[in-house]
């Protein structure tokens, strides 16, 4: 895995985040298999370095050679054209926040705790960005010591796997990884031994949403072992309909197992179930189904503040009203991308002035308007 | 009377003991104490390792965990107890798996849908590895996992590889897939014992 003909740049450090801001990022793209409904699909593996105590034990003294290992692994490494390496100990909130609204890192992993409650903002820790297309991401000294993932657009996990799987063996060689015969790689959570890998999806499902039929789909879901979670993981809300599925169990299947089934037979009939949701809605529900869409469009045209929650839900149903055309002229990409622009790290990067609530909700609405610029109406 | 342990069958096994002055009586189902005992630590009673289960959560201070050395062993290498375990839901080291395991098989084939042991990728597989140890002078406990994670016989090394290649067709890598044909191929042609053992700097790795 080296750069080839490729010069491997010096990586980039914390100093240049907020140039993110101005960057698309691949799992957004809004292209791919699917990606009427599945918006992106990740693939992580937890692991330990083989004879060194995880993170709940490991004194700090160790934590720090942990982390300065990995990160020589790492860049090294050279998995990419360019790299971003973060401390996250000793860079700023919003920049971390930025990272978090990426997806780039876990909200446990800016604020440095343990799902214990132990830690906090000093902790050694770091995360290393492949560049330019964030397609993948390496957390330092989260809840195991290495946690890699891979990110595309659409329904791609067979991609997204292959992906990690590379960076994995990579990282193995120079690491050398905790693993048992019986266990296989082992994790600081027993929820993640054997494999140590989540698949997921990001799927929008306005129409399941908007029917009712969701609360089914997350029981269905739940019944077949996966998990299902808001659109910033664990605890969050699902804002704007976006939802993510991922497998949770990890131990006894091998990743082919948990890979095919999640690409081929479950996330497929999601796919199916929100497709046939919309076509019902449009045939049955049309003047209920339009007045959503186009009040969306409405306020973002025309909100002069807007909060998180309420563009969120807005893009959402403006996001519907594209895809089953009853709006034109709008940029599929562009709304996309502003799901990203919108968040607060982001803006507040983005705006220097945009400190505070207040002025953070009208520079979103102008930012929103000035991107919403279509027609509507069929 | 019903199993304590699973609640579903009948009990046809009673175990009465008296611990510091208290009665503990004890009575399960055939399979539950056959299971029981086949994964029991060396000193720990039935009662303490039901408690230590929390299949009786309801009865445990009946079960006190008695402060004597050597009864609820808490990890060597990290020092982690099982209580602090099941408290945070997280291990401490690598070596916690081995300590516990008898406890933790029942709540990992709970967690993995009856899951119990690893299928999946293997590091092994990562030809020539020159590993850089955070502790130059690694435990033996250590030691002990680097013998452990090689696979010593053709047979193993012949599984791991048809796993990998189920993979890489999964993933629709076919040039990955090719070549771990190829291995194969090697592998079941002649011997190939050599080849393995040969490729590590890896501390005890010879081949057979
Ligand atoms: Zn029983
Ligand atoms: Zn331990």
């Amino acid at each position: 895995m080296n750069g080839g003909g490729e010069q491997a740049g010096m990586p980039w450090d914390a100093t240049r985040i907020p140039e993110l801001c101005v960057r698309r990022a691949e799992w957004l793209r809004g292209e791919g298999e699917a990606s009427d409904v599945v918006m992106s699909s990740r693939v992580r593996l937890a692991r330990n370095l083989d004879g060194v105590k995880f993170m709940p034990r490991a004194e700090r003294g160790e934590r720090d050679r942990v982390l300065g290992l990995c990160k020589a692994a790492i860049l090294d490494s050279e998995l990419s054209p360019r790299m971003l390496w973060v401390d996250l100990h000793t860079t700023g909130k919003a920049e971390r926040q930025l990272l978090v609204e990426r997806q780039l890192i876990s909200r446990p992993h800016a604020r440095g705790k343990l799902s214990t409650g132990s830690g906090g903002t000093e902790e050694p820790r770091g995360v290393a960005v492949g560049l330019p297309e964030e397609q993948f991401a390496i957390m330092v000294n989260e809840e195991d010591h290495l946690r890699i993932q891979a990110m595309r657009s659409g329904l791609c996990l067979g991609e997204a796997w292959q992906h990690a799987d590379a960076i994995d063996d990579e990282l193995d060689k120079r690491l050398g990884y905790a693993f048992s015969e019986r266990f296989g790689y082992l994790t600081a959570c027993p929820t993640n031994l054997g494999t140590g890998a989540r698949f997921s999806v990001m799927l929008h499902l306005p129409a399941l949403k908007m029917t009712g039929e969701i609360e089914k789909v997350r029981h269905a879901a739940e019944d077949m072992g996966l998990v299902v979670r808001g659109f910033y993981g664990e605890g969050s809300e699902a804002f704007g309909d976006f939802f993510q599925l991922s497998n949770q169990v990890t131990l006894g299947k091998s990743e082919a197992e948990l890979l095919g089934v999640m690409q081929r037979d479950i996330v497929p009939k999601v796919v199916e179930y929100e497709r046939r949701a919309r076509d019902v809605l449009l045939a049955n529900r049309r003047r209920m189904t339009e007045d959503q869409v186009y009040r969306a469009v409405a306020m973002l045209q025309s909100a002069r503040l807007l909060t998180v929650e309420e563009a969120m839900n807005g893009l959402s149903r403006a996001r519907l009203g594209l895809q089953v055309g009853l709006v034109h002229g709008i940029d599929p990409e562009a709304i996309a991308w502003l799901i990203l622009r919108i968040q607060t790290a982001h803006l507040e990067l983005m705006h220097p002035d945009a400190a505070d609530p207040g002025a953070r909700n009208a520079a979103r609405a102008d930012l929103v308007r000035s991107t919403i610029t279509g027609s509507t109406g069929s | 009377m019903l199993c304590d342990r699973c609640g579903d069958r009948e009990a046809t096994i009673h175990d009465v003991s008296i611990v510091k002055g208290e009665v503990r009586e004890t009575h399960l189902c055939e399979r539950c104490a056959e299971e029981l005992q086949a994964g029991q630590a060396k000193n720990a009673t039935l009662g303490e390792w039901l408690a230590g289960l929390g299949m009786m959560v309801a009865d445990a201070p009946k079960f006190p965990a008695p402060p004597k050395p050597g009864r609820a062993p808490a990890c060597p290498t990290c020092g982690m107890r099982f209580l602090d375990l099941r408290k945070t839901g997280l291990v401490g080291c690598q070596d916690c798996y081995e300590t516990f395991e008898t406890r933790l098989t029942p709540l990992l084939r709970k967690a993995h849908d009856g899951g119990a042991r690893h299928t999946g990728k293997h590091p092994a597989l990562t030809s020539k590895r020159e590993v850089i140890r955070v502790n130059d002078a690694a435990e033996p406990a250590a030691r002990e996992h680097d013998s452990e994670r090689t696979p010593e016989t053709v047979e193993e090394r012949i599984e791991a590889l048809t796993h990998q290649l189920a993979l890489a067709i999964e993933a629709e890598n076919y040039e990955r897939a090719a070549q771990i044909r190829d291995e194969l191929a090697d592998l079941t042609g002649d011997g190939g014992l050599g080849g393995f053992g040969a490729s590590g700097n890896e501390p005890g790795g010879s081949g057979a």
